[in-house]
């Protein structure tokens, strides 16, 4: 290992021999001199850069800060919307178009398009609806004139409530001597839904609406009703029954004077293709006259889901909260209407100036880092 | 960079020669040592504010004029490497090429075996040998200088005068004496 000192020596030594060029270190002090008398690149311009910095987070954040709150505004919105139609969904599920209608104008008015055409064919179709398929209304029935009438009632209940009013709904035809056809209920879901198929004597059909829909706890969310005249398909099925019947009796005459076989069978054929149709015509008035006697009544039962969350209304804005919201609308709006007419070039232009900012500032502190 | 009582010009004239022949050691050439100096002391002017309290100002004038110096080193090879196979293949001028031959023939002959075995070693080791043995900065000056920590330092010192030893070029004037006193940094 070569000693220290005698390195130090030889270093020395050859240093010696390097000769420093004259001029240099002039040079080099009149440049720093030169340097010193310019206004210092960093202490003048840092206060500016500070400032710039900070205006240029302002703005950033201001906004950031107005872009993200009127995002929250427009979601708030939707969320609001969506929770104002809900309640609307059945009533356009279950309402027929051109029956007469009776619905509640006071719970379906106002924003739902469909709630409010509905509306409107119930205020301007009642009574006339039913005249679509029959030609009469049912409510006021010539006498011996056979009407079918049917009605369909959509019904909103109570939360948890759906068997309850299912009992009610069936102890309303039984108080009518009538009957339910069918029923059907669905509790296992997130809004338990009932059906059920009233018959009640046609005497009794405007009764068993009128205590449907005062039922307690019940909200009427729309009724239809529809009336059609059978009368002529009645009287006509009446007079084909006759004539068969008729015809029968003569087949029966014949039949007793027969003498030789095949007469006899003929007749008898005859006879039974007779019957057949009596029997039919009779089916079909029997059908008639029970459709005419027993008026068929739908009923929707819908349990009313949880109310949904309504966006709490703050008071209005005053004073600075009032300035502070206009300048952060006015900013927003602002804003949006120079991206919107400079397009992706402001954008980029801002980009490049923060970009700036940020080097122009970071760049002494690298370069120190560096250093 | 001079603190409020050293006028600037007596300090870059109280250091200017050193660093000078420090670069010059480092680079091996004049003219880039010129420049790399020149580099140094505006860039050590122009960041003053950033640098330490006096007693380490020192170090980090060598430190920048060291980023200097690799930064010619790096940019210069090709340039340096023609000159170089041109004037002087087994080494490299340690004055200007356009001395004169007298100048060239004064040079010591242990300021040509030191020239020489310098251009043999790395970069590395040469740095911290000049910076150890010519410019005299402690070792923690020199991790200041290369931003290594001082067992590295260490280590590639030990590792330079290793390799110094081993030439022998430089036994006629500095014989392996590893029995003799070593100095503590």
């Amino acid at each position: 290992m070569i000693d220290e000192l005698v390195l130090e020596r030889i270093f020395e030594e050859t240093a010696d021999e390097i000769a420093v060029p004259e001029g240099n270190m002039t040079r080099v002090i009149d440049e720093i001199e030169r340097a010193a008398r310019e206004p210092r690149h960093v202490s003048v311009a840092r206060p500016v850069r500070v400032l710039a910095g900070i205006a240029a987070a302002v703005v950033v954040v201001v906004g950031l800060g107005a872009l993200l709150s009127h995002a929250g505004s427009g979601s708030s919105e939707k969320s609001t919307s969506s929770a104002v139609a809900q309640p609307y969904t059945p009533a356009i599920t279950h309402g027929p178009a051109g029956a007469v209608s009776n619905g509640p104008g006071v719970a379906l008015s106002g924003t739902a398009p469909a709630a409010r055409s509905r509306r409107a064919a119930v205020e301007g179709g009642s009574g006339a609806g039913a005249s679509t398929d029959a030609g009469s209304t049912p409510s006021a029935p010539t006498d011996g004139a056979k009407i079918v009438k049917t009605a369909t009632l959509d019904l909103q209940v109570k939360h948890d409530t759906l068997p309850t009013a299912v009992n009610r709904v069936t102890a309303v035809a039984a108080g009518l001597d009538g009957y339910v056809a069918n029923s059907t209920t669905n509790l296992d879901v997130d809004q338990p839904t009932g059906q059920i198929t009233l018959r009640v004597p046609v005497d009794n059909f405007d009764a068993a609406i009128k205590q449907l829909k005062t039922l307690p706890d019940v909200k009427v969310l729309g009724d239809s009703e529809t009336g059609k005249d059978v009368t002529a398909q009645y009287t006509d099925l009446q007079a084909q029954l006759t004539a068969a019947q008729t015809e029968e009796g003569a087949l029966n005459t014949i039949l007793a004077g027969a003498t030789s076989i095949p007469d006899i069978l003929n007749v008898r054929d005859r006879i039974t293709a007779v019957q057949t149709e009596i029997n039919q015509l009779q089916g079909q008035i029997n059908l008639l006259g029970d459709k005419s006697d027993f008026s068929a009544i739908a009923v929707t039962l819908a349990e009313k889901t949880a109310a949904a969350p309504v966006a709490k209304v703050s008071a209005p804005p005053t004073g600075l909260s009032k300035a502070w919201n206009d300048a952060r609308s006015g900013f927003s709006s602002s804003l949006e209407w120079m991206l919107a007419r400079s397009g992706g070039a402001l954008i980029i232009l801002i980009a490049l100036f923060l970009l700036a900012l940020a080097l122009r500032y970071l760049y002494p502190v690298v370069r120190r880092a560096l250093l | 960079v001079t603190g409020e009582s050293e006028p600037l010009g007596q300090w870059v004239g109280a250091r200017y020669a050193k660093a000078y022949r420090t670069a010059v050691l480092i680079c091996r050439n004049p003219a880039d040592a010129e420049e790399a100096v020149q580099d140094a002391f505006l860039r050590a002017w122009r960041f003053r504010d950033a640098l330490p309290g006096d007693d380490r100002r020192d170090a980090w004038l060598y430190r920048v004029l060291v980023n200097a110096c690799y930064s010619k080193l790096r940019k210069e090879v090709p340039r340096r490497d023609r000159e170089r196979e041109r004037l002087d293949p087994d080494g490299g001028p340690l004055v200007p090429a356009e001395s004169s031959p007298e100048v060239r023939a004064e040079r010591s002959a242990v300021a040509d075996a030191l020239t020489q075995t310098l251009a043999d070693l790395p970069e590395a080791l040469r740095v911290v040998v000049v910076l150890r043995y010519y410019a005299d900065l402690s070792e923690r000056e020199i991790s200041i200088a290369i931003r290594r920590r001082p067992g590295t330092v260490k280590s590639r010192l030990h590792e330079a005068r290793r390799r110094m030893a081993a030439d022998a070029r430089l036994a006629e004037f500095a014989p392996d004496v590893s029995d003799a006193q070593v100095r503590t940094p």
